[in-house]
């Protein structure tokens, strides 16, 4: 189904792009006829890869038809310009609008491989964050290459934007992205510069209290937005923190990821044993921030922005913070 | 109605629920996902290279895993029947002893220690599977032999130890990890490859034959360790390799599919219900049974809220439960 | 008066002319709290011998001996010759049949089925039964009047059918020594006699050697050849029906005042239970 397997360079770094021309224009002159032998072999010219976790997989020159296996990767490939060249993603893929109408390949646990099969994608992406280890394993021996994408904070999230660009042709587009999505966040971070960081502590889930550990993008965002997450020296991803723990530590703003499943009235809190007497409920400095905060996709930007006017409001709003 | 257990009628038995598996299994690979044509499917099956995608289908995700159905089920069911006969009780099942969550112990140990080293977890859950199983040999002896009272009390402390083990160290996996063991530990036919099910088969057909060896031995054991002893039975190696093969059968079953419930517990029952007790039938009605069972469970697990997929432990344990109790309530009344 | 003694005061009935020879010679076991002395016997097929005693006297331990099944701390069993203990268990499950009760089970089988595994020490190395295993299994069905039954549920059968077919089965084994432990605790009288007379009519026309045990004294008076008496682990006598039924001797063993007379029907001892 591939071609021949013939090694070619790296494409590990993004700023390695001066190189890999020259280098390209190298290879593909040594390596013409078995190429050539490949594009008889195979229905599509094909290239070995490294994909952002490290695997090396054999992608297809110019996919065409993509899978996406993460709402984030969704959102990606949408804000890079390749919404048209999406043929399937998710049940929970609704952001940008146009995703909902794209067709669905079920959960993003168990993906229908069946479904995924009959869409003929060229190249599936998923990420190890979102997916299951067996799903990658399944796509693989079913021949379907599939493209990992994973990121733990927002320059890797940059950086993971940009390869993404490279890898499906739309480096030009996916550059612009970065930047923009740069200044932005220089933009919050040049403002909240000398401000005085407050604590931060953001519940994921508030029953058990459970929140965000220190290589996540939550106490990245946090960081950058001018504040200090009171979790970030916990053990593990989504630690686990007792009501006593947090009242010690007595964060100065709790914020709440905003979702379908999950908003209620903050003022429920100030009725709640052990949270009503944190000094952030009785402040009433609670507030509820778009769960794009876990989502290693452009909309990262949009949370940090979020973030930064909850902790440092900007002068002129005052008491509009709320909610 | 009851059949006499003849030989003939032994292998007749056998050669029609055989005939029954290959149709329900050729009926399996009809669903799926994705609707595919019958002639699609056959051309899938064929492997024929027009239909790419009808192929990758049928070959490459219905067909292992159909495969993987008949084989648990088959090994499920005989382990099942065999140790209700070795501790003479139609309510044991194959996991009472600990073999699952000695086999989840261990896949769980493996992911908590490797990271994402998916591909080891079968050999380090059989791993699990066979410590816990040599544990309980160990524990159940009396006497240098197997007695089924101080083996199942053996076998159930042992397997909530494991248990809460295994709950010990869930909680120091991260949550993706996490999610991923659980539909392992509820039984999953999702994930095989081909070199699993070139390792199973071979296992299970030498099991389940090795067992059929000692069906007429498993037939006197059920009146009593003394009795049988008093009519020739070579008590200590019948228990000792019944429960060396059962165990067996549980753990390499256990350790590609996850502890797929009530299917070790059913099988035998309605296996008696219909031929009796004798093993020399029941043994391989068990084993072609539970095929068939789980074929059709595995089918619904993939059907029935496509395109989501269920874990195939749920829907035994949802068709498994209301049949259990239809069971309790006709030889209770 | 003790076993050696009786011994040579004339054993059991001189018309025997059964072929099968059973010698217990001096067995002797030990439990914790219990201990039974050096004890022997013999019997002959075509002969029903009964063990009698109070309870916790041995009479099961010592039948549990003689199956060949509990090895003795010392002196020999042997069947024509053989010593049962030095057999291959399948060995001696084709020459003792053992019928004692049993504990309920949980499983159900048919009563055919269940007699069938009798043949079980037969079987060799083929897993089915052949024909003629099948027609042993008719004949000990008949012998037992259960082929009524033949097909019905062994848990839907009352205890005394399924105390027959326990029977039935140890018979479907065709042993040259068939052993009975308590096998009329169930059964109303009709049957209690039936039973064992049964057992010995057989033990006669079949060849085999019959030892029941039991606590039926009048029972044992009645058909048994010869008697071996237990107290507490010791052989206090044996010998025919009228030498070991003694009123003084049973007196003290079961500790109650007991009258023997005859039987005026069948001229055999009559053990009277008298009230003080």
């Amino acid at each position: 189904m591939m071609g021949g397997r013939f090694q070619l360079f790296n494409s590990s770094s993004c700023d390695a792009s001066h190189r890999r021309s020259f280098r390209r224009t190298l290879l593909l002159t040594f390596l013409l006829v078995p190429g050539l032998l490949g594009l008889l072999s195979g229905p599509l010219p094909a290239r070995m890869v490294e994909d952002q976790t490290g695997r090396r997989v054999n992608i297809p020159e110019h996919p065409q038809r993509l899978i996406s296996l993460a709402p984030s990767i969704t959102e990606t490939l949408f804000a890079l310009g390749l919404g048209d060249r999406v043929v399937g993603d998710t049940d929970y893929c609704e952001y940008p609008p146009e995703a909902k109408l794209k067709p669905r390949v079920g959960p993003i646990l168990n993906p229908n491989l069946e479904k995924i099969v009959a869409l003929k994608p060229d190249l599936v992406l998923g990420s190890p964050e979102a997916n299951r280890r067996e799903t990658a394993d399944r796509l693989e021996r079913l021949g379907i290459p599939l493209y990992g994408v994973t990121a733990h904070t927002v320059d890797e999230t940059l950086h993971s934007i940009e390869d993404l660009g490279r890898v499906l042709g739309h480096e030009p587009e996916a550059r612009k992205l970065v930047i923009s999505l740069r200044q932005r966040i220089e933009a919050v971070e040049k403002r909240v510069a000398s401000r005085p960081r407050p604590k931060v502590l953001f519940v994921v889930w508030y029953r058990p209290l459970t929140t965000a550990g220190p290589n996540t993008f939550i106490t990245d965002v946090i960081q950058r937005a001018g504040g200090t997450s009171i979790s970030q020296d916990l053990r593990g991803e989504w630690p686990r923190l007792s009501l006593e723990e947090a009242l010690r530590r007595d964060p100065d703003v709790i914020l709440f990821p905003r979702s379908e499943s999950f908003s209620p009235e903050l003022e429920e809190f100030q009725r709640l044993p052990g949270w009503r007497d944190m000094r952030a409920v009785k402040d009433r400095q609670m507030f509820f921030i778009s769960d794009a905060i876990i989502r290693p996709s452009p909309r990262l930007v949009d949370a940090l922005e979020e973030v930064a006017r909850a902790l440092h409001p900007p002068q002129g709003e005052g008491e509009e913070r709320r909610k | 109605m009851k059949v006499a257990a003849t030989r003939r009628n032994a292998l007749a038995l056998t050669i029609i629920l055989f005939v029954g598996l290959v149709a329900v299994a050729l009926g399996a690979l009809l669903f799926g996902g994705v609707h595919l044509p019958l002639g699609e499917v056959w051309e899938g099956l064929r492997g024929s290279a027009s239909y790419p995608q009808a192929t990758s289908i049928i070959r490459g995700i219905r067909l292992p895993r159909i495969l993987l159905a008949m084989l648990v089920g088959a090994a499920l069911g005989v382990s099942g029947t065999a140790l209700q006969a070795l501790l003479r009780n139609p309510l044991a099942d194959p996991y009472v002893l600990g073999i699952s969550s000695g086999a989840a112990l261990g896949a769980i140990i493996a992911l908590w220690v490797g990271g994402r080293v998916a591909a080891a977890s079968p050999a380090a859950a059989f791993a699990g599977a066979l410590a816990t199983m040599a544990w309980v040999y160990l524990l159940g002896r009396r006497a240098g032999r197997l007695a089924s009272y101080t083996l199942v009390l053996a076998g159930v402390v042992t397997a909530s130890f494991l248990s809460a083990v295994i709950l010990f160290v869930l909680t120091l996996l991260s949550t993706r990890d996490v999610r991923g063991i659980a539909f392992w530990l509820m039984g999953d036919l999702s994930v095989v490859t081909d070199a699993q099910l070139r390792v199973l088969f071979p296992i299970v057909l030498l099991g389940v034959s090795a067992l059929y060896l000692f069906a007429k031995d498993l037939n006197i054991l059920l009146l009593g360790e003394e009795e049988a002893a008093h009519l020739g039975v070579n008590v200590a190696r019948v228990e000792t390799a019944t429960y060396l093969l059962a165990s067996l059968l549980t753990g390499v079953a256990v350790s590609v599919s996850g502890a797929i419930g009530y299917l070790g517990l059913l099988v035998p029952h309605l296996g008696r219900m219909a031929v009796g007790t004798d093993h020399r039938t029941l043994l391989p009605v068990s084993a072609l049974g539970g095929a068939i069972v789980l074929v059709v469970s595995d089918t619904l697990a993939r059907t029935v809220v496509a395109p989501g997929e269920l874990p195939v432990g749920a829907v035994t344990a949802v068709a498994g439960a209301p049949v259990f109790i239809y069971l309790l309530r006709r030889t209770a009344g | 008066m003790d076993c050696s003694e009786l011994q040579t005061t004339g054993r059991g009935l001189s018309e025997t002319r059964g072929s099968v020879t059973l010698q217990v010679q001096d067995v002797s076991f030990g439990y914790p709290h219990f201990e039974l002395a050096p004890t022997s016997f013999e019997a002959r097929s075509g002969e029903l011998l009964a063990i009698i005693g109070p309870n916790g006297s041995g009479k099961s331990t010592l039948l549990e001996i003689v199956s060949g099944h509990l090895k003795p701390l010392s002196g020999h069993v042997h069947l024509d010759g053989e010593d049962l203990h030095q057999l291959h268990p399948r060995q001696r499950a084709q020459r003792v049949g053992l019928a004692r009760q049993e504990t309920i089970l949980l499983f159900s089988f048919e009563v055919r089925e269940f007699v069938r595994q009798g043949r079980h020490p037969h079987l060799g190395r083929s897993l089915f039964e052949s024909s003629d295993d099948e027609r042993w299994v008719d004949w000990a069905l008949e012998r037992t009047n259960l082929t009524p039954f033949a097909n019905r549920r062994i848990l839907e059968i009352s205890s005394g059918e399924f105390q027959r077919a326990v029977l039935a089965r140890a018979l479907a084994q065709r042993p040259r020594l068939l052993l009975l432990d308590e096998p009329t605790a169930n059964l109303d009288i009709g049957y209690q006699i039936e039973m064992v007379s049964v057992v010995r009519h057989l033990a006669a026309s079949e060849d085999f050697v019959a030892v029941i045990v039991t606590h039926e004294l009048n029972l044992a008076a009645e058909l048994a050849d010869h008697l071996v008496l237990l107290e507490a682990g010791r052989c206090l006598a044996q010998g025919r029906p009228e030498q070991v039924l003694q009123s003084e001797l049973l007196s003290r063993v079961f500790r109650t005042p007991v009258l023997v007379d005859q039987n005026p029907s069948s001229g055999r001892p009559r053990i009277t239970w008298v009230a003080s």
